[in-house]
Parts: C-alpha cells; sequence; structure tokens
C-alpha cells in the first residue's frame, strides 16, 4: 500500500510557509497505475521524495511499500566511480548480483565505453540514461515517477516507454506531472493536488477539469501574495 | 535467488542478515572512499596534514606557557599519546555525525538505514586514525628521533574505544536531529571543552585529588588515559577503566536505537 495519511509537508522559505501537502489523504494498492496532477512548483518532487522515502513529513504518516522505486533516479550516483562501479554499488545496497545489473545496464543505457568512464564526466544526457537503465534493472512493485516516464529522443525513448510498460504487467506506478496529457494513458486512477489537499477523481477528464481549476488558483494565491507584498513595501 | 529475492522470502537467518547489512556497509565504505579520492588531493592531504598542524599548535602552548611534561619522555611524544586518541574521537564523531545529510539520497533503498551510514563512516575513521597515526609516529621517529609504542594492544585498545565513544555520541545525536534540528548545535556545543578536559594536556595521575572526581566523569578521559598508557613506556593508568567508556557506548546507543523506534512509530 502506498499513500498518505492526514500528512502535512511545508517549507519556510524566509519564514513563510510554502505548503505541499496539508493533512493530504491518499491511498494506492501496490500494482495500481495512479496519476497525480500537481500545478507547476507546487512540490512535484517532494511527493516523489516524500514516497520514496527520501524526505520526511512534518506531520502525518507516508505509506510505503518495501520495494518501490523512483524512476530515473540519479541522486545513488557517486562522481567520482564509474558507471560500472555505481551500478555494482547498488546491486550491493538492493542484494542483486552486480555482474548481471551492470551487464543488464551496460546494454540498456548504450553507453558503450563511456559506462567504465567516471560518471562526474557524464553529460547530464548519459546520467539519466544509466539512471532509467539502473530503474528497470532492480526489480520493483511500483515505480515512483516524477514527470518522466522516459528520456532522450527516438529509439532510447521508446525503449524506455516499452520497457517502462513491459515493466507495469507485474508492477504499479505513481506518476506524478504537470502535464495531464503525461498520465492520460498510461494510468488507470487520477487525482490533482489542489492546495496540498489530494483529490481523487472518477476519470482523467475530470482529474484535468480540477488541474485546470487548481492551476488557475495557485496563479490566483500567487497574484494575492504579490499585493500583500507590495502593501508591504507602502 | 538473488539475496534480495531471498530477503522477500521470509525471514532470513542471523549469518545471511550479518552477510547482507555487512554489504551494505561494504558498499557504502567504498562510496566514500571513491568520494575522497575523487575530490581534490589537497582536501584528502589535509586529513593527514592537520594533526601535524594540532600538534605543532599544542607544542607552542606547552612551550608558551611553560608546561613541563608529567611523564618520563619528551613533549612531542607526550602530545601525541594524548592528542591521537582524541583527533580519532573528533574524526569519528565529525565523519558520522554526517550521516544524516549524507544518507538522504540513500534511503531510497530499503534496505539501507541510517545506522548504517554511521557504521561505514565509523569504520572508516577508524582504520584511518591509525593511519593518521603511522603518518604522525614515523614523523616524529624521523625528526625527534623518539617512537615509543608501550604495550601494542592495550594503546589499540583505547584508540578503539575512542572511536567507539565518537561513534556512540555521534548516533545518538543523528537520532536526536531527526526529533529536533536544533540537537546538532548542541552536539557541537558540548564537544567544545572536551579538547581541554579529556587528558589531551595533562594525565589523570597529575590532577589533584579535589577535581580528580569531576573530570573522571568524562568517559574519553578513561579512553585517551588506556591509549597513553600503551603507548608510553613510563606511564602507567591508575584511575582509567575500559568498563567506564564501553558502558556510556552502550547507553548512548541504546538511547539513540531507543530515540530512532520511538520516532519510526
Amino acid at each position: 500500500m502506498w499513500g498518505f495519511v492526514d500528512c502535512t509537508r511545508y517549507f519556510l522559505t524566509m519564514g513563510v510557509p510554502k505548503i505541499v501537502l496539508f493533512e493530504a489523504n491518499m491511498a494506492v494498492r501496490t500494482g495500481e497505475t495512479v496519476g497525480l496532477l500537481v500545478p507547476p512548483g507546487e512540490g512535484k518532487s517532494t511527493i516523489i521524495r516524500l514516497l520514496a522515502g527520501a524526505d520526511q513529513p512534518n506531520s502525518g504518516i507516508v505509506l510505503r511499500d518495501r520495494r518501490g522505486w523512483p524512476l530515473g533516479y540519479t541522486g545513488a550516483f557517486v562522481g567520482g566511480m564509474t558507471g560500472e562501479e555505481n551500478v555494482h554499488n547498488i546491486a550491493q545496497f538492493v542484494g542483486l548480483d552486480p555482474f548481471e545489473m551492470s551487464a543488464f545496464c551496460s546494454g540498456f543505457a548504450e553507453l558503450g565505453e563511456e559506462f567504465f568512464q567516471r560518471v562526474d564526466l557524464y553529460t547530464p544526457g548519459m546520467r539519466a540514461r544509466l539512471a532509467f537503465a539502473v530503474s528497470f534493472a532492480i526489480p520493483a512493485s511500483t515505480y515512483l515517477a516524477d514527470e518522466k516516464i522516459a528520456i532522450g529522443s527516438g529509439e532510447f525513448r521508446e525503449k524506455c516507454v516499452d520497457t517502462l510498460r513491459q515493466r507495469l504487467q507485474g508492477s504499479g506506478l505513481i506518476l506524478v506531472a504537470s502535464n495531464p496529457k503525461l498520465t492520460k494513458d498510461i494510468c488507470e486512477r487520477h487525482g490533482v493536488v489542489d492546495r496540498g489537499s489530494i483529490l481523487m477523481c472518477a476519470s482523467h477528464s475530470e482529474a484535468s477539469e480540477r488541474f485546470g481549476i487548481s492551476v488557475r488558483n495557485s496563479v490566483a494565491d500567487e497574484f494575492n501574495d504579490d499585493e500583500v507584498a507590495s502593501f508591504d513595501v507602502a | 535467488m538473488s539475496r534480495l529475492a531471498a530477503r522477500a522470502h521470509g525471514s532470513p537467518g542471523v549469518g545471511e542478515w550479518l552477510i547482507a547489512n555487512g554489504d551494505v556497509v561494504a558498499a557504502l565504505i567504498r562510496r566514500d572512499m571513491a568520494a575522497r579520492f575523487a575530490g581534490n588531493f589537497l582536501g584528502f592531504g589535509w586529513t593527514y596534514v592537520a594533526p601535524l598542524v594540532w600538534l605543532a599548535a599544542t607544542y607552542f602552548a606547552f612551550w608558551f606557557f611553560g608546561r613541563t611534561v608529567p611523564v618520563y619522555t619528551d613533549t612531542v611524544t607526550f602530545i601525541i599519546s594524548g592528542l591521537m586518541p582524541y583527533m580519532a574521537f573528533r574524526y569519528v564523531v565529525n565523519s558520522a555525525s554526517r550521516a544524516n545529510s549524507v544518507m538522504r539520497r540513500l534511503l531510497i533503498f530499503p534496505t539501507v538505514k541510517l545506522e548504517h551510514g554511521v557504521i561505514a563512516a565509523t569504520l572508516v575513521e577508524w582504520v584511518n586514525s591509525f593511519v593518521v597515526v603511522g603518518v604522525v609516529m614515523v614523523v616524529n621517529l624521523l625528526v625527534f628521533g623518539n617512537g615509543e609504542i608501550d604495550d601494542p594492544l592495550t594503546w589499540f585498545w583505547g584508540m578503539t574505544l575512542s572511536c567507539g565513544l565518537g561513534a556512540a555520541y555521534a548516533y545518538l545525536f543523528v537520532a536526536l536531529t531527526e526529533v529536533s534540528p536544533g540537537f546538532r548545535s548542541l552536539a557541537i556545543v558540548l564537544l567544545r571543552p572536551a579538547f581541554f578536559v579529556s587528558g589531551v594536556f595533562f594525565t589523570a595521575n597529575e590532577l589533584p585529588d579535589r577535581v580528580l572526581p569531576f573530570f573522571i566523569w568524562n568517559p574519553l578521559l578513561h579512553a585517551i588515559e588506556i591509549a597513553r598508557d600503551g603507548m608510553l613506556f613510563h606511564y602507567e593508568a591508575r584511575v582509567a577503566s575500559s568498563l567506564y567508556p564501553l558502558t556510556w557506548i552502550a547507553a548512548m546507543t541504546a538511547l539513540a536505537v531507543a530515540i530512532r523506534l520511538w520516532k519510526r512509530g
């Protein structure tokens, strides 16, 4: 089971709270594919980090399955190690055979000899390829995606989407995005984050509609903040 | 069957549990080493130069205040006997207390826990402290012609106790910092006087009877006294006890575990 129980997460910026979640609730069964629409700048990455366990809520409970995995996560790489060494290292963390995992990642990422170069010499695109390869090498019950379900262009992008679709035969997906088109085809259930609350919707069209309102709300909030700020200055 | 799959199918035995956790700690140590060597060599070299600078500063303080050495040995060797276990303690504290920030990116792995980070940092610094001592002792031997190790096992044990105290202290404050970030500042404040009250500049044997009962509360003083006893030919620690720092290590670790369990609900 994945989700939030009365979960609140906020950040203080110059003493002003920026609320990502406020007493939010969500329940996702392991194996479900859920799209969560979040207005731009309203905490997509934070939601994924909370679900992945890399961040803690200020209050409430995050429900996590033990075998969830963020898609394209580059945070576990060490720049001073080669791509191969990084994969071996991650294999040790998750208890997989390092050589099997390395063989898969080398083939999937299509980095050629660069796979044996230090990761801090990689371009962002190469890092992302390796990160996606690692994501697909680890057997996950649920994938967690922050806007991106594929990277690159052309054949590599198609390979990512195909592999994800294959994996989703036996795994779930929680996709947090600001683009409703992205969640439309790949997700079965849909939800919206509006002013810190999570609203689960009956269909994608309802979610898109609510998302539009949510985006307008967030723009209106920004406008009001500006007004207050201008009064303060005056 | 992979170990992950084995873990997923029922509870593992003690041996398997140890191997799985050992794998994680080994992987973290490898990352730590790679990150250090990949950084600038000036920073890495500073690890070995800093103790020599501390040594020189302490030697200067001895000379400036006209402090005489209370043991039959030269000033540099006396300073090394107290400074090195203290530095081992501080190195472990500094490294292990960074576990919160270092491990944040890795806690997405269900198998990786904060405790792995503390253990890995402690092991790296424990080994590193002996390398540092080796460098300092070689310099002492080459420059001043003195190199004392009376009882290597006792010295090793004293150094290890210092590292153990550092690890337990860091772990406790890592756990407390999860409750409130303010504890990080408290950990730093509490460490400030440690340099002056832990027997770097003096020995417990020379303390007057009226102050000894206060100083002897400090577990680091015991560890440093044991290391000094093992290093110097003409020094025997009369008031140091291994059991006392061990009790502190156990108590701080138990408290940290309790806090972590409570925090996890």
